[in-house]
């Protein structure tokens, strides 16, 4: 599995590259519920069968995956940790471990794209791209889609439309999802209030993880809930409508601090990037808040300019297996922190240096 | 009947709470109420919903023919068996939709054809070829690359 080890020390593109309104949103991803029309949904289908049904697809998808130059992995093969960096990768949900037979998944060259076997449905087709673009991610997703519908026969009824394990899924079979980094309107105590609007409006609001997450270094993903009844360019316009929203509301609340609590605000960017760049212990958690605060006085301009996409990539690479699979060996806790420390301060040296060659 | 809006489950809890001043209402599930706070174990059990005549009708033991699942371990699992239990359970299905979504019928970007209608077209047209019945098979070609559905008399065949 070396091929997992050389992606821990890649960046994922869909993070680390700069898109629309990417100072507060860093990512947009759509995700395509399918089924197979002739067997059951994943939950009530024994393991012997769901990977009878995974190899199915896998077979009939062969040529399409290696096309584009995709790679499968199938979740039993693979160690725990390597099934814990898919996670932190953003490839696979966390309910995702919660079973391993039978379950697998396909990963463009780019990690753009993403296909999980027998998650709660059957395929889950997933694309990325990069600020708030979801229609990008929706052109792509629906794209991959429709190239494996032409193999494998999807189930979808003229009244219902795709048809999903979970009634809330039926329709478009799809949710779309941008991830903002909400750090001023956690310093200015307005995030509940905005977090609950959205909630009021049926939208789902969680943390970089997903579903039970909660809210790593004031990141949050945003999603819609209804996925029938609306065209995706109709839910897309609205979550379009509703993110720019909440975007506008950071960039508020950062005005707010800048005007009249600049020396406070310094402080605490001056104070994170102080401790990122000579701390010699780091956990997960403190790298998260503390780097939140780097990344907004970066684009507040308190602090120089730097690489971007080093920043970004942070929020992913910090994490615990992450850590391990580069290293190519498990670690406990506290060694965890000291190369966390020590990765993160090279890092930062080389997104300042990074910045500097431009 | 309204829907948890936190988790999309049959609400049991209304709540209004006043928030900066401005009113807000909330519809919640027994679990998510307790998950906020707004409701203790013991509380919510003292005011189950009443059973509607409707979930108590007949329509429990219906059983889909596919795979078998019953509307009653559909509704305990809150999920569908298989793709045929929509058919199945069409009007209970239809209802559900409607409480989740407000909408029961899936709308279509394109006004081409559906992908079941592409695949009945595909399939007529392996047909006419292996029948050697080209002249078919070319109006066939023809409707598919020009994005229409199935004529409506091949359409009736079953």
């Amino acid at each position: 599995m070396t091929e997992l080890r050389a992606m821990s020390r890649r960046q994922a593109p869909w993070i680390a590259q700069p898109g629309p309104e990417s100072d507060i949103a860093l990512s947009s991803r759509v995700r395509l519920a399918r089924n197979l029309e002739q067997s059951r949904f994943t939950h009530i289908t024994p393991a012997d069968e769901l990977c009878e049904l995974r190899e199915g697809v896998l077979v009939a998808c062969a040529e399409l995956v290696a096309e584009r130059g995709g790679q499968v992995w199938r979740m039993e093969d693979l160690e725990d940790l390597q099934r814990r960096f898919l996670v932190e990768r953003h490839l696979v949900s966390v309910d995702f471990l919660q079973y391993i037979l039978g379950r697998g998944v396909i990963v463009g060259p780019d990690e753009d794209e993403a296909i999980m076997l027998n998650e709660e449905d059957h395929l889950r087709v997933q694309a990325f791209s990069p600020g708030l673009s979801p229609h990008r991610a929706l052109a792509r997703a629906r794209e991959l889609a429709e190239s494996v519908g032409q193999v494998v026969p999807l189930a979808y009824d003229e009244e219902f439309g795709y048809l999903t394990a979970c009634p809330t899924n039926v329709g478009t079979g799809m949710r779309a999802s941008v991830l903002v980094h909400l750090a001023g309107l956690g310093i200015t105590g307005d995030l509940d209030r905005v977090l609950h609007s959205l909630r009021r409006l049926r939208y789902t609001v969680r943390g970089f993880y997903g579903e039970g997450s909660d809210a790593l270094g004031s990141l949050f993903q945003v999603s819609h809930s209804v996925t029938l009844g609306r065209t995706e360019d109709e839910i897309l316009e609205e979550l379009l409508h509703h993110t720019r929203k909440v975007i506008s509301c950071e960039r508020r609340a950062r005005s707010v601090l800048l005007q009249k609590d600049l020396k406070r605000l310094e402080d605490r960017v001056a104070r994170a990037w102080g401790l990122l760049r000579s701390c010699r212990l780091l956990s997960t958690r403190e790298a998260f808040e503390l780097l939140s605060d780097v990344r907004m006085g970066t684009m507040l301009k308190i602090l120089p300019r730097m690489d971007e996409s080093i920043l970004n990539t942070l929020l992913i690479s910090v994490q615990s297996a992450h850590l391990q699979l580069a290293a190519g060996r498990s670690m406990d806790a506290a060694e965890r922190d000291e190369v966390r420390a020590d990765y993160v301060r090279e890092q930062l040296s080389q997104a300042v240096e990074g910045d500097e060659d431009r | 009947m309204t829907h948890c809006q936190d988790c999309d489950q049959p609400a049991r809890v209304r709540v209004t709470e006043i928030v900066h001043g401005e009113k807000h209402e909330l519809s919640l599930c027994s679990n998510c109420a307790r998950r906020r706070g707004v409701l203790t174990p013991a509380s919510a059990s003292i005011s189950p919903a009443a059973p509607t005549a409707e979930s108590r009708s007949r329509s429990l033991t219906l059983r889909c023919a596919h795979c078998g699942t019953s509307v009653a371990t559909m509704r305990r699992q809150g999920r569908v068996g298989c793709p045929h239990c929509y058919r199945s359970f069409r009007p209970q299905l239809r209802r559900l939709l409607q409480r989740i979504h407000g909408e029961t019928r899936h709308r279509t970007q394109e006004s081409g054809p559906s992908p079941q209608a592409l695949r009945t077209l595909r399939g007529q047209l392996r047909e006419a070829i292996e029948r050697e019945e080209y002249e078919r098979a070319a109006q066939l070609r023809d409707r598919i690359a020009r994005g229409e559905g199935p004529s409506p008399e091949t359409q009736a065949k079953p």
